[in-house]
């Protein structure tokens, strides 16, 4: 279904090419067979970790990073970095969780910063209508609409809020904050032209301080059975899987995921051709805060509490994931099934030492140590071929 | 609340008192008693051990005062009944109160930076929860040689490094960690029923509180139970649940976890609770934190430890005042008692 590796530059030679992608297909899976491989040397793995026991626990296990990954990929094809996930899905937890229980309230400016992608959503929506007709209307215009849409919106949401929400509402909830610092993350970077790393940086900074203002720095319990069965066993799979087909299906068969590719090979010349690399830019972002919060969804589901402290060096797990899974961090190429194998191996790498039993000081060194030579061997190949 | 207190200080006597020769605990569930606190067993310079009524004997402020407390982070709830207690007494006291924090359980650089702002501020105390108990001294030194008063609170600063930078420290005040872990082994092997494997689930490695809880815990339950595996949580629930799934895995025949915090007991929790394991693995958390309250009073979890972060506030701005009023002598300690909280019928079967 995938053709995966999709390169920017078309100017290869076929064959080569092919060859090329080939190996790019099977290649994540090879270090996953690899990694499995050797720890099956030892005893105690071959008989604990191929059983119908414990095979599920692996996917429960990296469930919210695989999710979290996918949505790394997207901005990592774009050549960029999101350094925030693991801070807003904190904030999209503990924004779900007060929104249910209740307990401590929900602050209203909360449904203010999540009314923000709606009312970006409508300036843009009548933007293009009226582009139609008019060729230039005064930007005054959009910033009225923005405000009035903002406004109601908010207004809206922070009266629900004080009710208390449904499940549904409060997941929907989650997920419009996520979007709603995704969105911003993507547009200090494209339009305001500030770097990735120091962007996301701050919203890391920002997502967690504000988690912890909104909560007053208490965690909050969400012990709704109904929310519950989402982080359990197959619901968590398929809502994984379903973060990973669509991110798959968007990568390969929309444009958009063509452009995100073409951004990272290379901006200029993407550009030229008439593509907005801003919007796409922004979506890879937008995406990364989408699945962040989804992450923040399962993560509150399995235990039943919002920590402020969820997802700390979430990010450098997802990073990781995307990275092992040999998606270049420079941009321009890669597939989603690979953040989905990447993630997975970190996950067989993480629990196999913990099966086999390796002092917990030297697990640390060893998973870093994969994570390097396996970029390592790439870079070799790629030099080589 | 459905509390109940398990006072097992003669026990902690008892395995101190003997050394070698074990005998079985009595494990002795009592009322809830004033729990005079033991001398800690890390620290091995001799202070000034305070009682509560010192403290509660200190004056209100004559003069305007100003009392600053630098906690790790706000990220973890343990500190915040330790900042509202801060509030609460200096307010009462008539002194002025700040309340400074590091983004992150390990920020220790941030803390520093801190420490380094109030020298100029006209601070007269600064109540600190070091996030390491070595790199803070040389900050704190300037600090006290400006002439501002310190109280090391919680985490306690590395009594060699202090003594080596010659810092001066105002005061102790604190909870004895290994005391709280042998308290939280006291009260698996209980739950355990005396015997079994079990496995620990550290902290951050390094960290003074995280260590301090393992080796207490090592000692309660050392000869007893089969320590069969180390694993680190790193403090968090997603972590502990990951770890907790390969380990009931790798040792079948586990039967008890001990969790250096709830919050990794919550994702122990989960994970035996996934594997149909409830009942059959005890956990055994620490902190009692509010959202562990729940599982306490259904058995899921099978103790936790009351460390009462709020008397390390509350006394900690009267340590300061006493000794700046000069009714309590320079480098006192007092240590707040713990309490083991389990579901009452745990402890005594008799009711319903």
């Amino acid at each position: 279904m995938t053709h995966a590796d999709q390169t920017a530059d078309e100017g290869a030679e076929r064959p080569v090419r092919r060859q090329a992608q080939t190996f790019a297909i099977l290649r994540s899976w090879l270090v996953l067979l690899l990694v499995c491989g050797m720890f099956s040397l030892h005893p105690v793995f071959r008989a604990t970790f191929w059983t119908r026991d414990y095979l599920p626990d692996i996917v429960q296990q990296s469930g919210r990073n695989i999710v979290l990954a996918v949505g790394m990929s997207f901005v990592v094809m774009t050549g960029g970095i999101d350094l925030s996930v693991g801070s807003v899905l904190a904030l999209a937890g503990v924004g779900m969780g007060m929104a249910l229980s209740g307990r401590p309230a929900s602050p209203p400016w909360l449904a203010f910063a999540a009314a923000f992608p709606i009312a970006f959503l409508g300036v843009g929506l009548v933007r293009r209508a009226l582009n139609a007709r008019l060729s230039a209307a005064p930007i005054v215009l959009y910033a009225g609409i923005f405000v009035v849409l903002e406004a109601v919106v908010g207004i809206v949401l922070a009266q629900a809020l004080k009710g208390g929400l449904r499940v549904e509402g409060a997941i929907c909830f989650a997920l419009l904050i996520g979007v709603s610092c995704g969105l911003v993350n993507g547009l200090v970077v494209s339009i305001g032209r500030v770097p990735p790393f120091v962007t996301t940086l701050g919203m890391m900074s920002m997502a967690r301080g504000l988690t912890l203002y909104a909560t007053n720095s208490q965690s909050v319990s969400v012990n709704f059975p109904r929310l519950r069965t989402l982080g359990d066993g197959p619901p968590l799979l398929l809502i994984a899987l379903a973060v990973v087909i669509g991110g798959s299906l968007l990568l390969n068969r929309f444009r958009a995921g063509r452009y995100v590719l073409a951004i990272g090979g290379n901006e200029q010349a993407t550009r030229l051709t008439g593509v907005s690399v801003e919007t796409y830019k922004t979506l890879a972002y937008l995406l990364s805060g989408l699945c962040a919060a989804i992450g923040a969804v399962l993560v509150t589901a399995k235990f039943g509490t919002a920590n402020t402290g969820a997802g700390t060096g979430a990010e450098l797990d997802a990073i990781a994931a995307v990275v092992i899974g040999g998606t270049s961090l420079s941009g321009g190429q890669g597939s989603i099934l690979n953040a989905l194998v990447g993630a997975l191996t970190i996950t067989v790498i993480t629990s196999g030492l913990v099966l086999v039993g390796i002092e917990v000081n030297l697990q640390q060194v060893i998973l870093g140590g994969i994570i390097v030579l396996t970029v390592f061997i790439d870079q070799i190949r790629k030099r080589q071929g | 609340m459905r509390r109940s207190v398990l006072c097992v200080t003669a026990l902690a006597v008892v395995l101190f008192g003997c050394g070698k020769e074990e005998t079985p605990p009595p494990v002795a569930p009592t009322a809830p008693t004033t729990n005079a606190a033991t001398p800690s067993a890390q620290s091995g310079a001799v202070a000034n051990t305070l009682t509560d009524a010192h403290l509660e004997a200190v004056q209100k402020a004559t003069k305007p005062l100003k009392f600053v407390l630098i906690v790790k982070t706000k990220n973890n709830p343990f500190f915040l009944p330790m900042i509202k207690a801060f509030e609460d007494t200096a307010r009462e006291l008539g002194v002025a109160a700040e309340v400074q924090a590091g983004a992150q359980e390990a920020s220790y650089e941030q803390q520093v930076a801190l420490v380094q702002t109030e020298v100029s501020k006209g601070t007269a105390a600064i109540l600190i929860t070091p996030a390491d108990s070595k790199a803070l001294v040389p900050a704190l030194k300037k600090a006290a040689d400006a002439g501002i008063l310190i109280i090391n609170l919680d985490n306690r600063l590395d009594p060699e490094t202090v003594k080596s930078q010659n810092l001066s420290l105002g005061g102790y005040v604190g909870v004895d960690n290994v005391q709280g872990g042998e308290k939280a082994g006291m009260a698996l092997m209980e739950a355990m029923g005396g015997h079994g494997d079990v496995a620990v689930m550290e902290g951050i490695r390094g960290v003074d509180n995280a260590e301090a809880r393992k080796k207490g815990f090592e000692l309660a339950v050392g000869h007893r139970l089969k320590i069969v595996a180390y694993e680190t949580g790193e403090w968090e629930t997603e972590k502990a649940y990951n770890k907790t799934l390969s380990l009931l895995a790798a040792h079948p025949t586990l039967c008890g976890i001990f969790c250096a915090n709830d919050n990794m007991a919550i994702g122990a929790m989960k994970a035996v609770a996934e594997k149909g394991k409830k009942g059959q693995i005890k956990v055994v958390g620490y902190d009692d934190i509010p959202t562990v309250t729940e599982a306490i009073n259904s058995g899921d979890l099978s103790a936790t430890i009351e460390q009462h972060p709020d008397y390390m506030g509350k006394y900690g701005v009267r340590m300061a005042l006493g000794i700046l009023q000069g009714t309590i002598p320079k480098g006192s300690e007092y240590l707040v008692s713990l309490e083991t909280i389990q579901r009452r019928n745990a402890v005594s079967p008799a009711t319903p």
